[in-house]
């Protein structure tokens, strides 16, 4: 048998060790393919949202700056001749809530702007019929106003509830971000939720729909600095439901109506349920 | 092997292995996008980017902890091992790809640093099942950098081998916080029957390659430990019939472990330890009247340990005796340079 030796400055390999370079390169070209078809086949799917990173949009409805930051878009009157209204989030550029960028307009015109019937540009994200605007141009942002006066809107009290579900940040969520839940983005929700940006309650219905929630503490007021640390989680809320125009709204006590359901067999743990 | 250093030396070798080794990272990324694109085409570029070069650089990190125990398997796997360190390198940039986008994705453009948020948004540090595993990719990522930053034969010769050996040993340890950090990341997140059984694939090749590699090593040290007839300080090692011409026999003795080479009807002993990278010398084969390390092809005159002018690296030297057809070595070291009379036979 020939006594070969490798010597990687020699300019070739003896014939044995490039034999067996050649059947590994030949294996490597069929692994790599294969590993990296099993590991986009076994993803789940993404969220079938949108964000219009390249299309900035003008949009014109009545500002309401507290609790959460919108505009009241008016959809036209239903069959009873009722004003209905669609509620699109505000939310400032990065992770960061609307506020500064709304205050700075308003210090920049000279007057409150909440109320008013205003135009906005910014671009738009949306779900499942949800949809959010972030507001990148800061004062370029505001393209006029008008004193159109503000319709009453829809708001109902639908009672108590206890709900299961994820609390997400609804900016990645509704398609900053794909996906925009689960453990990877805990991080980054806790920097929007921390930043202002209002927390986002999801359920999943026993018919897979997903239902959404916009949450505020008992008292109507921003809760998203004491709730950050259970996003990502699945998590019990015992709370009042109410509609305000197309928005459910979830307002519960932090200190009582919120269970982690965790570690993962809590799941199946019999948890107090609201007004038990 | 080289006397001055150069950012890198290039030979017809090199430039094969790294072409080899882009083409290989190309053709990942393009079937792990085009299919991403077609099976999942509303995912953002950016996931695309972090999911495609935090895959690629693990699935690289198991093919360079593969090549060290193949090649103790099989040494024709040899030239996977001559250029290891440019697919280290490579290796880095890709994870530190990935770890700059997800930390532009998931910590910037807030109210705090972004690297301080790493640490401080998920907090579930006591939680095995919570655990914050990006943190565990960011010092993955440290190690991976610190090996890259001192891969070059300057850091070898200046942290001195032995320390320089250490610190890339360290990439055992980056292997696995990658695991934890696969596991508790993206494992957890997409809970499919194929990203929990590559990476436990992965971790199965990885542990029994090394398993085999040792349980190899350790039958070559038991047989060896058998030759205990001791002749004023020598050890018989073996016949000289068993050891090929221009090539060695390593024998582990008192601790000394020694490569004993015949050649040219002499028989001469050095250290087994390269003093480049510490490959085995005895491995590797005489060649223009030296010993030439396998790994790298460091060379060693085999009477002194001497690397030729004008190199300076030396091996420790060893007395050789042959009686009756057998070898003896006492693995008593001369320091390391030192002439000794090779033995006769």
């Amino acid at each position: 048998m020939k006594d070969e030796f490798y010597i990687g400055w020699q300019d070739k390999a003896p014939v044995s060790y490039a034999q067996k370079i050649r059947q590994w390169i030949l294996l490597m070209i069929f692994i790599i393919p294969a590993v990296s078809a099993l590991l986009v086949l076994g993803q789940r799917p993404f969220a079938d949202s949108t964000f219009e990173i390249t299309q900035l949009r003008t949009m014109e409805g009545i500002l309401i700056r507290e609790p959460i930051p919108c505009l009241k878009m008016p959809l036209g009157s239903d069959a009873k001749g009722i004003q209905q209204f669609q509620r699109i989030l505000l939310i400032g550029f990065g992770k960061k809530s609307a506020g500064p960028t709304l205050d700075a307009i308003e210090r920049a015109q000279g007057q409150i702007l909440n109320g008013k019937s205003v135009k906005l540009a910014g671009k738009l994200i949306y779900v499942d019929g949800t949809l959010a605007m972030e507001l990148t141009e800061g004062l370029q942002t505001f393209k006029g106003f008008s004193e159109v006066p503000d319709a009453p809107s829809l708001h109902l009290s639908l009672g108590e509830a206890t709900l299961r579900g994820e609390i997400l940040d609804p900016k990645c969520y509704l398609g900053v971000m794909r996906p925009g839940e689960g453990k990877p983005h805990r991080s980054c929700a806790i920097r929007c939720l921390e930043g202002g940006i209002p927390p986002f309650f999801k359920i999943t219905t026993q018919e897979d729909a997903r239902q959404y929630f916009f949450l505020l503490d008992a008292h109507g007021q921003p809760v998203h600095d004491k709730i950050a640390r259970y996003v990502a989680d699945e998590v019990q809320l015992c709370g009042a439901i109410e509609q305000w125009d197309d928005w459910y709204i979830l307002k519960i006590d932090v200190s009582e109506g919120l269970q982690r359901l965790r570690p993962y067999w809590a799941k199946d743990q019999h948890l107090r349920m609201c007004n038990n | 092997m080289s006397n001055t250093y150069t950012t890198v030396q290039w030979n017809r070798q090199k430039r094969r292995y790294d072409k080899i080794m882009v083409g290989g990272m190309a053709l990942y990324l393009l079937v792990f996008s085009l299919l991403q694109l077609r099976f999942y085409p509303n995912v953002t570029p950016e996931t695309l980017i972090i999911r495609a070069t935090g895959t690629l650089a693990f699935l690289m990190l198991h093919i360079i902890l593969c090549i060290g125990p193949l090649t103790r398997l099989n040494h024709r796997f040899m030239p996977l091992l001559y250029n290891r360190r440019h697919l280290g390198v490579a290796t880095f940039l890709v994870g530190a790809t990935h770890g700059l986008f997800n930390l532009v994705q998931f910590h910037s453009l807030g109210y705090i640093d972004p690297l301080v948020s790493l640490f401080i948004s998920n907090t579930h540090y006591l939680s095995w099942q919570d655990f914050p595993f990006q943190v565990l990719g960011f010092f993955a990522l440290l190690i991976l950098f610190l090996m890259a930053a001192t891969s070059h034969d300057f850091w070898l010769k200046n942290l001195s081998p032995a320390t320089w050996k250490k610190l890339h040993m360290l990439v055992y340890l980056a292997y696995a916080l990658l695991v934890l950090h696969v596991m508790l990341g993206a494992v957890q997140l997409e809970q499919s029957l194929s990203w929990i059984g590559l990476t436990g694939a992965g971790l199965i090749l990885i542990v029994g390659l090394h398993l085999s590699a040792a349980t190899l090593e350790k039958k070559r040290l038991l047989a060896q430990a058998q030759a205990d007839a001791i002749l004023e300080g020598f050890f018989e090692i073996c016949q000289v019939e068993e050891i090929a011409e221009n090539r060695a026999k390593m024998v582990f003795l008192n601790g000394e472990n020694i490569a004993v080479f015949k050649y040219k009807d002499s028989i001469s002993a050095v250290n087994n330890i390269c003093r480049h990278q510490h490959g085995p010398i005895g491995e590797g084969k005489i060649i223009d009247g030296c010993i030439t390390c396998p790994w790298h092809g460091y060379q060693y005159y085999p009477q002194n340990g001497q690397s030729p002018p004008p190199f300076t690296e030396k091996l420790e030297t060893y007395d050789v005796k042959v009686v009756n057809g057998k070898v003896w070595v006492n693995p008593a070291p001369y320091p390391a340079g030192t002439e000794r009379p090779a033995a006769i036979f």
